[in-house]
């Protein structure tokens, strides 16, 4: 007896097919799955082709199983392989991981983004996420005041 | 999770970040290490006030002080410095004071918020109180991984704390800079409590045979050992674990710059190992040099 299967659907409109086991690492997926009636599921998500791909890649990893069996270093040593991307790729998964609510994707992505910005100056940190400070020079002051022993 | 100093970098950013570096949960993790020139009692304080319930593991002070000998399974071989003074003499240079912004008391506010903290490392801080250090961690009663690298207090007071009032204590990692001596009751009495020990590292402990024995053997689930720089062994307590292998979960065992360690006993040990239908563990490294 083969396996369920469910198809995923990108923004683009390609679709991707996954073992429905395997995708209910994603509970929002799980729960759309619940939702649905019928037994030909299509799913369509609000992500493009290439991240849906990634996403998919991961939880195919992260599903072991006797049939797909890996150890805890080889987990781990995988993930750091998978998050060797660019800072908007990682941004995205980060955003996928969310949506999905994929907890070990979520924590992995943010870890990640989080490692980046270690030992970063504010300055560094606003290029790096491309925002603005909109604390007040009186206000940006008081915090450095408090803290001063991080900024020294 | 970034390290503390990173965060409060961060909260300086914009508003957002600034809002959310106030949220309890931002200091369950305590990283300091990367912040040891500047912080002081009333920064540790402050950051563990902010803390509140969530306080989860506390790391102070640095982790690569100059001048310090690191000790690691991995590196080229130990030199072996009898005392801090010896160190400090043969080094050419006053030993290094990093943590000297922190007074011999600053963990007091552990008695607090250590109730829930899990994780507590303290690299290099010099001297500190004994009565406070020990206080303090008797507040924390859910602890399950403790290193204590560089600092000058007593071990064996600790050992004795850690089996009445931290049985859960899983992870311990103790460098006995301070030289101090550890006694045949505190050695039982902290094997019998401390059930949940699966990693242990004494660096620097006058240990000798009998007493490595009574820590190897008396762990039930025991996988990591490390009593390197022990002087004292001779390696005859290798003798009843070669026939006991196959029941022993331990799977590393590491012996460097073990002085007195005699190659005679490390061969038998190797050989009952090859004789046995199963070989649990799976790295030994041992290294006897001569001073």
């Amino acid at each position: 007896m083969s396996t369920k299967k469910i198809m995923l659907k990108s923004s683009e409109g390609k679709t991707f097919e996954i073992e429905e086991e395997t995708a209910r690492q994603c509970q929002t997926i799980a729960h759309m799955i619940e939702a649905e009636c019928t037994d030909n599921v299509i799913l369509v998500l609000k992500m493009t082709s290439e991240i849906l791909e990634m996403v998919i890649e991961y939880c195919n990893k992260h599903h072991v199983d006797a049939a797909n069996p890996c150890s805890d270093d080889d987990l781990e040593k995988w993930d750091k392989e998978f998050m060797e991307k660019d800072k908007s790729t990682i941004f995205a998964l980060t955003n996928a991981a969310n949506f999905l609510n994929n907890k070990s994707l979520l924590h992995l992505a943010g870890q990640t983004v989080a490692d980046m910005i270690k030992g970063n100056t504010p300055k560094q940190m606003r290029e790096f996420f491309n925002i603005e400070n909109d604390l007040t020079p009186e206000e940006e002051a008081a915090i450095r005041r408090e803290n001063k022993w991080a900024f020294e | 999770m970034v390290d503390t100093k990173s965060l409060m970098q961060a909260s300086t950013c914009f508003t957002m970040f600034n809002k959310c570096a106030m949220d309890p949960l931002c200091y369950s993790h305590i990283d300091l290490t990367k912040a040891f020139k500047y912080v002081d009692d009333r920064v540790l304080h402050t950051l563990l006030n902010r803390s509140g319930k969530q306080l989860r593991s506390l790391k102070l002070g640095r982790v690569d002080a100059p001048g310090s000998v690191f000790r690691s399974s991995c590196l080229p071989p130990l030199i072996h410095y009898r005392n801090s003074a010896s160190r400090s003499l043969k080094l050419g240079r006053d030993a290094p004071s990093p943590g000297c912004f922190f007074t011999r008391s600053c963990l007091d506010p552990l008695k607090l918020t250590g109730n829930l903290l899990t994780s507590l490392h303290i690299y290099f801080l010099g001297f500190m109180n004994m009565d406070s250090l020990l206080d303090s961690l008797s507040a924390c009663s859910n602890l399950t991984d403790l290193k204590i690298v560089g600092v000058n207090v007593l071990l064996e007071p600790i050992l004795e704390l850690l089996a009445r009032k931290c049985c859960l204590i899983e992870h311990l990692f103790l460098d006995n800079c301070y030289q101090g001596m550890i006694t045949y009751p505190t050695i039982k009495l902290f094997v019998t409590n401390c059930l949940k020990i699966t990693s242990l590292t004494l660096l620097d402990f006058r240990l000798n045979d009998a007493m490595a024995q009574i820590l190897v053997t008396g762990f039930r689930i025991l996988k990591y050992i490390n009593l390197s720089n022990t002087a004292g062994i001779t390696g005859s307590f290798l003798r009843n674990l070669g026939h006991r292998s196959n029941d022993s979960p331990l799977q590393t065992l590491i012996l460097r710059d073990c002085f007195s360690l005699q190659e005679r006993e490390v061969v038998e040990f190797l050989n009952s190992l090859i004789g046995e239908t199963s070989d649990p563990l799976d790295t030994l490294m041992y290294q006897a040099t001569t001073v």
